[in-house]
Formats: C-alpha cells, structure tokens, sequence
C-alpha cells in the first residue's frame, strides 16, 4: 500500500510536469518568438515533444531511484545508508534529457531565450527533484538535499 | 506488590543475573524488584559481573523514560549496599570468628573439635566457605540479623511497609558452601520475623570442575558435590527445611559443564549457565503465581523436564506456555540489543561526529534533529554496555553446556566467538553478521526480521510511543520494532 502510495505521488507529480508544458506552450503562443527559418508551429511542436521526453525521463528517473532505494540497496550497517551519490547520479538522466533538448530545439533568437531555458530545466530537473524529495522509500526520504525540511511523513 | 530476590553465593548472584536479563526484557509480573547478594567472598568474580549488569541496568532504566513497555519494564532496586557479608572488615578464620580460643577446653570446644577439622577452624573465609556448609550455616546463624544488622533491617522495613504482600525468592546452590548454608539458615530467619511468601531455587550440581588437584587446600570438590547434595536432601528432609518456604524449584544438569576451579575471589567467574535460567524463570514463576496456591499451607514443589534428555529448545522452557512467552520475550530483547550494537549506536556515534551526514537516518532526523534532542554519549554507552551484557549472557546460556548436550536456542556465531582459552566473548560490531533473522531459533515466522526491514520500520516510528520521552522514545521505538 505505501509503494502504491509512492507511485501514484511520482505519477502524480509527472501528470503534474506534463500539464506545466502546456502552460508553457501558452506561454510562448501569448509572447511571439524571434525564430530563424523555422516556423513557429514547428517549433513549438518541437518543443512540445522535447519538453515531455525531460518529463517523462524525470519520471522513469524518480521510479528508477525508488525501485533501486526500496529493492537495490540494503541497509545493514550505517555504510549503507544514504547513498546520495546515487541520487545525484540519477539526476543525470533528465540532465541529458535537457542536453538533447537544447541541441534538438530551436533556440530562440530574441526575446524568450532566457523562458525557454529555464523551461528545459523545470521540465527535466523540478519534476526529478520534487517527485524524489516527496515520495522516496522511508529509508532514504531524506537523501533528496533539502527533504529534511520538505517531508514531514 | 514488592518482589525480593536473595542470591546467596556466587550461584545464586548467578540466578539473579538471569533474573535481572528477564526482566530487562519484561518477564517478571507488575512491580518493584528488590535484589540482594549474600556472599561473604567480597571480590567474587561472578558475583561481581552480576553486580555489574545490575548497575547498568539500573542506570538505563532510571534514566531512560520508555513509557509502558516491556523493555526493562520492572524497576530494580539494589540494597544498600547490594552485597551483604557476614564479615565486617576483617577476613577472620572460623576459630576467630567464634572466638574459639576463649572457650576450647569447654565441652562446647570440644563439640566444637568434633564438628570442624583444623583446617576447616584455621582457613580464612574471605573467599567464602569452599564448599563447606557446616562452616557457613554456623556464620549465617550466628550474623543474619534482621533488626541489627543495617542492609536487613532496610530489607526488613521495605518487606513489612509492603501493604499488598511481600514475596521473598531465595537462590542458591545445595551443592556448595555459601549457598548451601545461606539457603535454609537466611529462609527460616526471615519466616520467623516477617509475614511474607516465601519461595527458592535450589541448584542441585550443573557444573564439576576442570581440574581438581592440590588436594590439599580447603575448597569445593566437584567429587563431592552429588555426595554433598544427597546428605543436604536428605538433612532438608528430615528436619523439614525446606518446610518454611511456600514454593520450592530444584533444578540440576546430569551432564555437568567443566568450569576452572577457582578458590574464589575475582577468579571465580564462572559463565552463565541455562540452569540459572531456569533458576530466574523458576523467580518469574513464584512472583507471578508462587505462594497462592497450597491451601493446606504445604510447601508445594515443581517439577519440570526436557522432551529430549541431552538437548534443550525453547519448548522446553517452563513458561507455562510451551515457550511461547520466554522466547518471544528474549528474542525480541536480542533482537533489540544486536540490532542496538551492531548499527544504532555506531550510526549515532557517526551522526555525533559528522552531524551533516544526520539525513543518511531518517530515524535520528524524526527523533532527535526534529526534537532537538542531542546525542547523551553516556546514556548511549550504559545503554550499549547492558546490551553487551545481555547477548554475551546469552551466548553463554547457549554455548556453555557439556559436550554431551546440544542447546537449540540462539545462533550466537552471529555476534559472539569463542576465545582460545573456551570463553565466548563478543565480536566487534562490524563483525556482527548481517543476518538478524537467523538469531533466535525456532522462531515464528512473524518474530523474523531482518536489518534492512528494521531500518525501514525504524524510518516510519516517529510516531511510536507516544508516552515514552526522549532517547528513551528512539529505544522504545527500535525495542518495538524488534518485536512481532
């Protein structure tokens, strides 16, 4: 029941990620961009698609750390415990994600540049770090930086 | 209701160790626990490491505020002091004692010549009676003062203010020389002054020595301990000794275990044995339902047995419920003091010296970060030095018995090793095994637990105990958790 618990608050928070994309493509349909030869429908369909795979990467992430903290590792001496190197490690996923998308997406010429940056990070880090920092396993619901004074359960 | 418990000589310091691990894992019924040791031998090395245990269990369950738990449930009250001798500060021989030079050409002299041999007249007695209870029950006579006497007398007051009813378990061997004296003599003096119910252990020969030589000296001789037991019988018998107390449990191991043969003092310290266990069990046993029955005021007698003669399981436990409350009980206990040792203690002792690594707990950030509790080194120490004493006592109950035996409780390989010279010490924590699970033997599926299972519960507690406060609602917590 807590596992099931667990899961439905990472898919809640991912569901949560998938909805910000479309507030952002909003956001960008209501501020016209500068683009180069690329139309603004492709580009943000583009966009769209690339913000959802760091969504999605997030989420397979925060599952992947749950599966390893509750499943993988084994805490039978204080050595065991912790393992934020592993969390950290994690974060390399959606770090990726945004890599591809920043090569992938268009960059924006003017105006939003600095919106459209800060929308591969949210989309591929927030998403990780908020669904780690609420529903990790018991045993490492602290090893999120900064869940000591986040989660209270 | 107040429960008394007298440990006479090293053996029955012995019993009383079983008892205070009994009750450190909440055996013993509702109710202050008195304890007393008679011994004259002063620097007794068994009686000495009860002593020990004693004051660590005392400190943790002073200042540890658990709430209404099994864990050290009962609050033990030495005497004071907590060991009663019938020497003052001389180390006087047996002629000293009775003055025997003042009246040796009397007829009592010559009586006197009759019952003692000159060595038993000329040796000392700071190391105890050697085996000789015709020397002790002539001291105990002549010293056990009830009135005069301050740790008696302070006993005596405590027993006659108990409006509900005192009851007085005494512990001793039959076999040996304090307690063989001290058991009969100590029972009839307190059931002659106080209205109480009287109950006692009475271990028949568990143990012979190694090595008997220097013939010569005057101590106890294994050869002689059937012979010594059987005229002792016998003596109770005839003259209805035993006749004084209301319940009365003898215990004995045919297969006897070899212990060194130590003259006395600090070298005298023998290893836990499971007679005493059940001697402590036997203690339970009388303060729980001894003394209520036997209507026609006849001293009522038990019995018990093992299924197989040469093997000893959980089962075979009296209880009064087929084992299933004494291995629960020590198990989770067990559970609780490895689990304790082996991870809780060296986590706080990092978290104390690194306190940003606190997050890697999320039990220490729950019950102390977020209470801002700080770490007490020394309450954390006592509480580590009882759990050292419990398992090493336990891996004795089950390591230490005759190579004809075989005891099915514990796997003590997991957190204990047997020294070059047999003794059973403990391993260091990190050598601890990882597997928890195995310890207890023939235990139900739901007692199981493994580490990694525990740290998870332990993670998800912060809720638990909601009576208990500080450290003591962390301990009540792991305590908890160690249990079904």
């Amino acid at each position: 029941m807590k596992h099931v618990g667990c899961f439905l608050g990472i898919v809640f928070v991912t569901v949560l990620f998938v909805f910000l994309v479309y507030l952002e493509l909003w956001y960008f349909d209501t501020n016209p961009i500068e683009l180069g030869n690329v139309k603004e429908d492709q580009w943000l369909a583009s966009f769209q698609r690339w913000a959802f795979i760091c969504v999605g990467v997030s989420g397979f992430a925060s599952f992947l750390w749950y599966g390893l903290a509750q499943w993988g590792f084994k805490i039978n001496r204080w050595e065991d415990a912790g393992k934020r190197s592993w969390w950290i490690i994690l974060f390399f996923l959606p770090i990726l994600a945004i890599i591809l998308s920043v090569i992938f997406v268009e960059r924006a010429k003017s105006g939003l540049r600095f919106e459209q940056w800060i929308f591969f990070l949210i989309n591929g880090l927030l998403s990780y770090y908020l669904a780690t920092l609420w529903f990790s396993p018991s045993a490492f619901k602290y090893t999120p930086a900064g869940a000591k004074y986040f989660r209270h359960w | 209701m107040g429960y008394y418990a007298i440990g006479i000589g090293g053996t029955g310091a012995k019993c009383l160790e079983s008892l205070i691990h009994l009750a450190a894992a909440g055996m013993m019924p509702d109710g202050d626990l008195h304890l007393l040791f008679v011994d004259p031998d002063l620097a007794n090395g068994s009686r000495a490491r009860a002593g020990e245990t004693l004051a660590n269990y005392v400190k943790c369950e002073d200042q540890l505020k658990l709430g209404k738990t099994h864990l050290l449930k009962t609050k033990i009250i030495p005497a004071d002091p907590i060991l009663w001798t019938p020497f003052d500060t001389t180390n006087p021989s047996l002629k000293q004692f009775f003055h025997y030079e003042s009246f040796r050409d009397s007829p009592a002299g010559k009586l006197f010549d009759v019952l003692y041999s000159k060595a038993e007249k000329e040796s000392t007695l700071e190391e105890g009676f050697r085996g000789h209870p015709s020397i002790g029950s002539a001291v105990m006579a002549k010293t056990v003062n009830l009135k005069a006497n301050p740790t008696w007398s302070q006993l005596r007051a405590k027993i006659a203010a108990d409006d509900e009813g005192a009851k007085v378990f005494l512990a001793g061997s039959i076999f040996g020389g304090t307690g063989a004296s001290g058991f009969p003599t100590i029972a009839q003096i307190v059931k002659d002054e106080l209205d109480v119910k009287l109950g006692g252990a009475l271990l028949l020969p568990y143990f012979k020595f190694m090595d008997d030589g220097d013939e010569d000296k005057l101590k106890a001789k294994s050869d002689e301990f059937l012979m010594n037991t059987q005229t002792a019988l016998k003596h109770y018998h005839l003259w209805g000794k035993t006749g004084v107390y209301d319940a009365v449990y003898l215990f004995g191991d045919e297969s006897r275990t070899d212990v060194e043969n130590a003259l006395g003092g600090s070298e005298q310290k023998n290893a836990p044995h499971f007679i005493e266990l059940y001697a402590a069990l036997a203690a339970v046993d009388f303060f729980r339902f001894g003394g209520d029955f036997g209507p026609d005021g006849s001293v009522q007698y038990f019995m018990t047995a093992r299924q197989d003669n040469n093997c000893l399981k959980w089962t075979d436990l009296p209880d009064g419920n087929n084992g299933d409350t004494v291995r629960p009980r020590i198990g989770q206990m067990a559970r609780f003091a490895f689990a304790y040792l082996s991870v809780y203690h060296p986590a706080l002792q990092k978290i104390a010296n690194r306190s940003k690594d606190a997050y890697r707990a999320p039990w220490f950030v729950d019950f102390f970060e977020r209470r801002n509790l700080s770490i007490n080194q020394a309450l954390l120490g006592t509480v580590e030095k009882y759990c050292n004493d419990f398992l090493l006592w336990l891996a004795n109950i089950q390591g230490n018995c005759s190579d004809m035996e075989t005891i099915e409780l514990i796997e003590y390989s997991a957190y204990a090793e047997r020294k070059a010279d047999g003794s059973l010490a403990l391993k260091s924590p990190e050598n601890f095994s990882n597997d928890l699970s195995h310890l207890i033997r023939d235990q139900a599926e739901a007692e199981s637990i493994v580490l990694d299972e525990l740290w998870e519960r332990m993670c998800n507690s912060r809720r638990k105990g909601r009576d208990a406060q500080d450290i003591g609602k962390f301990l009540r917590a792991l305590y908890e958790n160690c249990g079904e």
